[in-house]
């Protein structure tokens, strides 16, 4: 059994003639925060599918914290931001995470949801359907949700696409905090300098194919984006 | 067990209260009906001869096509934001929801039933109620063997295209046997009166409701697990 919390060796996938990965080799210890860069097409979302169970690769293997994803019980551990939000539009704010926390057996799921709301600086529209919120305030329901079983492994999705100035602070914070508890991050993000401010560890995905993956200690955003722009090849 | 009826119940009380804010499923499906029923009513010229041969038919048909309606519906809901997804990166039992969405759309049909069969028979001047208890356990075999099969294809066709078309395309000749039971044991009740049909056709509605439910629980995870 790998010691690593995510472990990925010679994963790949492919999806009928186009191969999305290829034998992508990927070590994440338990508590680092991975920065995942690459251009659009890169197979960033692939392999965070691959990692949170939402598809299986064709080759290779992918465990978190030792396990096939695939088993029940380790996904109570993993909570995901995806580009989507998850979230039914004719539920209140308190009703979605009230109904996530159930399935995922969380004990007293309306205080979770209400504690998760005030985190997420909601709580004032605990009451209120999702469909009349606005984009930041949605990403920022869909971070309550996915941390509503509190998991020791968080993927996120470019988590700031869209997001205003106050719903990326409230969001950055949080993600601050979850790695003060040390939990276990992979970020997708194309945004270097919000995402410099949160890795431990980055890492640069092209045409399927990890062509980067260093520390993230020492780098700024000018030398990150030389990096980046000569690992894909511009 | 505990675990698995509670997650059950979480999705289907979510499915009964994003109905009952959005009415989509029972008000469309509703409507369909309601002009089902009204345009058979105009196009046959019925009368009291007639009406209890037909009847059987033109109330299955009403409640097949306008049940297959709202079966489209009830998946698109999950795929809005991609909330199937969502319910998969949880620990649940893939069987829990299956069984849960059934029981919706299930619970779906019998409500629009319960309001159509009562215009039915105001429109047609026919009591289709004269047996009712036998035709309760028509309806709901009917009903559970529709929604059985009907929950596992919206569920295979939610990610096609064309996806309108092709749920009535694959779901329709499956439920063949099923519908040509349940109007030949409604006839046996409305028409005939022949109660060992009726019976007769009720066991074989029964055996392709097992049918359906048992094989759909089996093959649910590997449906939605690549969604």
């Amino acid at each position: 059994m790998q010691n690593e919390a995510i472990f990925c060796e010679g994963v790949s996938k492919k999806y009928g003639e186009l191969t999305a990965l290829k034998s992508i080799d990927l070590k994440i210890e338990k508590g680092e925060f991975l920065v995942l860069f690459g251009p659009n097409g890169a197979g960033k979302s692939t392999l965070l599918k691959i990692l949170c169970g939402l598809t299986r690769p064709t080759t290779g293997k992918a465990l978190v914290a030792g396990h096939d994803i695939h088993e029940s019980d380790i996904r109570k551990k993993v909570g995901v931001i995806s580009h989507k939000s998850f979230l039914y539009e004719d539920l209140t704010a308190l009703e979605n995470l009230e109904f996530y926390a159930k399935l995922y057996n969380v004990e007293n799921s309306k205080r979770r949801g209400e504690e998760l709301l005030r985190q997420v600086e909601l709580f004032e529209r605990k009451n209120d359907l999702a469909r009349t919120f606005s984009r930041g305030m949605i990403q920022r329901l869909s971070i309550a949700r996915a941390l509503v079983a509190d998991p020791d492994f968080i993927f996120l999705d470019e988590p700031f696409t869209g997001l205003d100035v106050h719903s990326a602070t409230v969001f950055l914070d949080l993600l601050q905090i979850l790695h003060k508890r040390e939990k276990t991050v992979l970020m997708i993000s194309h945004d270097i300098g919000i995402s410099l401010t949160v890795a431990t560890r980055i890492a640069i995905l092209n045409s399927g194919t990890i062509v980067f993956n260093e520390k993230a200690s020492g780098m700024d955003v000018a030398s990150m984006k030389k990096v980046y722009l000569e690992k894909i090849g511009q | 067990m505990k675990e698995f009826y509670e997650v059950t119940m979480a999705i289907l009380m979510k499915d009964i209260r994003t109905e009952l804010r959005s009415r989509e499923f029972i008000g469309n499906t509703f409507m369909f009906a309601l002009l089902v029923i009204i345009i058979f009513n105009f196009a046959f010229k019925m009368t009291p001869v007639n009406t209890p041969e037909l009847a059987s038919g033109i109330l299955w048909i009403a409640f097949l096509f306008s049940g297959t309606l709202g079966l489209g519906r009830s998946f698109q809901v999950e795929k809005e934001n991609e909330c199937i997804q969502g319910i998969v990166l949880t620990p649940v039992d893939r069987t829990a929801i299956y069984w849960a969405k059934t029981a919706g759309n299930m619970l779906f049909l019998v409500v629009i039933q319960a309001v159509i069969i009562p215009v039915f028979i105001i429109l047609y001047n026919h009591n289709v109620m004269a047996h009712p208890l036998e035709m309760i356990v028509v309806l709901l075999l009917g009903d559970f063997g529709f929604m059985a099969l009907g929950t596992i294809v919206a569920a295979m066709s939610v990610n096609l295209k064309a996806r309108e078309l092709l749920l009535p395309v694959l779901l329709l000749p499956l439920l063949v046997p099923l519908i040509i039971f349940a109007a030949s044991a409604t006839s046996a009740l409305v028409h005939t009166e022949n109660l060992d049909l009726f019976y007769s056709r009720a066991k074989l509605m029964a055996a392709f409701d097992v049918l359906f439910f048992v094989v759909s629980s089996l093959v649910f995870e590997y449906i939605v697990d690549e969604s």
